[in-house]
């Protein structure tokens, strides 16, 4: 789909469209004119409420449909940022958790006991309360014997 | 008697942090003359290249580094 507000000035080398801040967050653009630093003279104008306006004047000479092809690059490029953010956020509190432990796992023995992951950490991997490591076979030989009794009254 | 130049951008503050356009400023000190201004709605950076002899476009290179910045 076009973007039907844009301004191509090929004498100042540049092109201006707008973004919707309702559908891009200003983040999300900042992550992408960053991108762009390289190729493009980047500014960015407007209300973050409402809506953003980006200038791209490219560094080298470009014509009108390249100047279009760097905003459809923009645009392209919004989307993957804006998709890394979303992953960022859903996954922020398993990456916090997965630091904590890393960090608790360093802890010396000593502070361990006194710190609050103390019961955490009294555990050794040795320990099985539940007995998960019992093999099945161990854990219904007993079963499978009196079943096996039962058959053969 | 040389050509004076002087551009000014306003950067709205909504979208750039003063912190960022000062640091900038620092950083360009050596290439153009700077002015820091401020209204409501804006910071107005006017710059000078006046006597720097630079040819390159100082303007555009100094927006970037704003926004290079804003990303730190």
């Amino acid at each position: 789909m076009q973007n039907s507000k844009r301004k191509i000035d090929t004498k100042e080398n540049q092109i201006v469209f707008w973004l919707n801040s309702k559908n891009y967050s200003l983040e999300a653009i900042y992550s992408t004119a960053y991108v762009f630093l390289d190729r493009a003279y980047v500014f960015l104008d407007g209300d973050p409420e409402k809506e953003v306006s980006v200038c791209l004047k490219g560094k080298e000479k470009l014509n009108s449909l390249q100047l279009e092809a760097m905003e459809g690059e923009f645009l392209n490029e919004l989307l993957n940022c804006l998709l890394r953010f979303k992953i960022t956020q859903n996954n922020q509190k398993i990456r916090e958790y997965i630091v904590a432990s890393a960090l608790v796992s360093g802890f010396p023995r000593e502070l361990m006991s006194q710190s609050p992951f103390a019961e955490a950490g009294e555990d050794s991997w040795e320990d099985d309360p539940l007995g998960i490591a019992v093999p099945w076979e161990e854990k219904n030989e007993k079963k499978a014997g009196k079943v096996k009794k039962k058959h053969k009254k | 008697m040389p050509k004076i130049v002087k551009e000014t951008i306003n950067f709205n503050k909504l979208i750039y942090s003063r912190p960022c356009i000062v640091s900038a400023i620092r950083a360009y000190r050596k290439v153009a003359v700077f002015s820091l201004r401020e209204n409501k709605n804006c910071y107005m950076v006017e710059i000078d290249k006046n006597n720097m002899g630079v040819e390159i476009a100082v303007k555009d290179e100094f927006c970037n580094y704003i926004l290079g910045t804003m990303m730190q």
